[in-house]
C-alpha cells in the first residue's frame, strides 16, 4: 500500500523525477482489473502527480547519474535534488518509493529518508513509465527517446571498453 | 544465398503477406525473405541486398533497396517463414529485444519496425555487445544495451514501455526473466516472442515436454500465450512462443 506520504522517485535517461501519491493506493487499484483505469492519463493523474523534474544538463551528468544509481549509489546532483524536494518538516513522515533496495538503503544512509521499495512502487513506477511524457510538459516522447539513445551509447561502450582485455563474461 | 541480385537482373520484391514491414524477394529458383534497408548501401553482416526500382503514384522512378534475411541464421526470421499468425514487430513498434548478440537479427528488426519505431537491443556478452553498440551507430532507431537480461533494474533509465518483446536468450531460467522485463517495460495487452531452446532447459527430456512446462511457467506470469510453433527445419529442439501480456479484454 502507498499512503498519502509517500514519494516516488523514477530515474529517467533524461534526469530525475519526484512524484507524489495523492490518495491511499492499494496494489488491486493498479493491476489486472482495474489496468484499464490506470491506462487513462486523467484517472493516473488523480492518483500520482509530478512534485518536480531534475533534468540532466550535459551528457556527462547523465552518464555519472546512470553509472552511481545502477550501483545504488547517490551522486550530489541526486542528494541536492531529494533534499531540496523532501527537505524540513515533510521529512519526518514523508516515505521514498524507489525501484531499487540498495539505493533505498543508500538514500536512508546518507539522508536519513525513509526508503520503501515493494510491489505497490514497482506498479506504479510501471503506470509512470507509461504516462511519463505526458507528465512532464517539458518532455516529449521523441526527446526521451533521443535522451536514451544518447546515454545507452555512452554507458555500453564505456562497458565494452573497459574489458577490451579480459575474457568474455557470457554465462554459459 | 543463391543467384546474383545485382544492377539489371528483374528481381521483384513484394510485401509479405500476412506481416506488415516483411518484404518477399522472388527470385529465379527461390524466394527469400528480405527487409527493407533503413541504410542503403550497407550490409551488415555480408547478407545480401537487392536493389529495385518501379515507379511511385506520381509515375516517377523509385529506387529501393533490401536486405536478404536468411532463416537458417534468424529465429525470428525462420518463426515468420514456419508461419506465425502474430508478428508484432512491425513498423511504428517498440521493442525490448532480449538477446542481441552481435545485432544481426536486430538489424532487420530495425528495418521493420522503421524510422518511427524504437528497438531497445539488450546483450550481456561484451563481445557482441561491442559489434551491437558498433552497428547501432548508423542506426538510429537502436538503443544499444551492454547489461544483463537478468537485472532489468540496471536499464530501468535507459528503456521506455514497449509494445512488444522479442527474447532470445537460451537461458535455463528463460521464462522468469521474460516475466520481470514484461513487469516493468511491456505495456499491458503489450506482445511477448520468445524462442525457446529446449536442450538449454532440460536435455534429458522430450522438447515437448519442456516447452509445455515453459508455458506453463508464463502463465502463472500474466503470459498468456496464444500460439506456438516449432522451429524446424531452420532450428533443432527449438520452439517460439507467441502471447499476450496482460489482456484487458475478456477472455474468449
Amino acid at each position: 500500500m502507498a499512503s498519502k506520504n509517500t514519494y516516488i522517485l523514477f530515474e529517467l535517461a533524461s534526469g530525475f523525477a519526484l512524484f507524489h501519491c495523492k490518495e491511499m493506493v492499494q496494489i488491486e487499484q493498479l493491476t489486472n482489473e482495474s489496468t484499464v483505469a490506470c491506462q487513462d492519463f486523467g484517472r493516473f493523474k488523480s492518483m500520482v502527480g509530478l512534485v518536480s523534474f531534475a533534468p540532466f544538463t550535459t551528457a556527462d551528468m547523465a552518464i555519472e547519474n546512470i553509472n552511481a544509481v545502477v550501483q545504488g549509489q547517490v551522486t550530489p546532483f541526486l542528494s541536492d535534488f531529494l533534499k531540496l524536494q523532501l527537505g524540513g518538516s515533510k521529512k519526518e513522515k514523508a516515505e521514498l518509493g524507489v525501484a531499487d533496495v540498495q539505493l533505498g538503503q543508500t538514500i536512508k544512509s546518507t539522508m536519513q529518508i525513509n526508503c520503501v521499495a515493494n510491489d505497490t512502487i514497482f506498479e506504479m513506477s510501471r503506470w509512470i513509465r507509461f504516462h511519463i511524457a505526458k507528465f512532464i510538459p517539458e518532455l516529449k516522447e521523441a526527446d526521451i527517446q533521443q535522451a536514451q539513445l544518447g546515454l545507452a551509447h555512452s554507458f555500453s561502450r564505456t562497458l565494452v571498453k573497459m574489458n577490451v582485455n579480459r575474457s568474455d563474461n557470457m554465462i554459459i | 544465398g543463391k543467384g546474383k541480385g545485382g544492377k539489371g537482373s528483374a528481381v521483384v520484391v513484394e510485401p509479405h503477406k500476412v506481416h506488415a514491414g516483411i518484404f518477399v524477394s522472388r527470385g529465379k529458383s527461390e524466394d527469400s525473405l528480405a527487409t527493407l534497408n533503413l541504410v542503403p548501401g550497407v550490409s551488415v553482416y555480408g547478407e545480401k541486398r537487392v536493389q529495385t526500382e518501379t515507379t511511385d503514384a506520381n509515375g516517377a522512378p523509385e529506387k529501393k533497396e533490401y536486405r536478404v534475411w536468411n532463416p537458417y541464421r534468424s529465429k525470428l526470421a525462420a518463426a515468420v517463414v514456419g508461419g506465425i499468425d502474430n508478428c508484432k514487430v512491425a513498423p511504428g513498434a517498440k521493442v525490448l529485444y532480449l538477446g542481441a548478440a552481435s545485432g544481426t537479427t536486430v538489424s532487420h528488426v530495425s528495418d521493420i519496425v522503421g524510422p518511427t519505431g524504437i528497438v531497445y537491443a539488450v546483450e550481456f556478452s561484451h563481445r557482441s555487445g561491442r559489434d551491437l553498440v558498433e552497428m547501432s551507430k548508423r542506426r538510429p532507431n537502436i538503443v544499444p544495451i551492454v547489461a544483463d537480461a537478468r537485472n532489468p533494474k540496471a536499464y530501468r533509465m535507459l528503456v521506455g514501455m514497449v509494445d512488444c518483446i522479442f527474447m532470445d536468450v537460451a537461458q535455463p531460467d528463460q521464462a522468469r526473466i521474460l516475466a520481470i522485463n514484461a513487469k516493468q517495460f511491456l505495456k499491458a495487452d503489450g506482445w511477448f516472442m520468445i524462442s525457446i531452446k529446449a536442450p538449454c532447459i532440460d536435455s534429458t527430456i522430450e522438447p515437448a515436454v519442456v516447452f509445455a512446462a515453459e508455458v506453463e511457467k508464463m502463465k502463472a506470469e500474466q503470459l498468456r500465450p496464444k500460439e506456438q510453433i516449432t522451429l524446424e527445419p531452420f532450428e533443432r529442439d527449438h520452439a517460439v512462443v507467441v502471447g499476450v501480456y496482460r489482456p484487458t479484454k475478456a477472455k474468449k
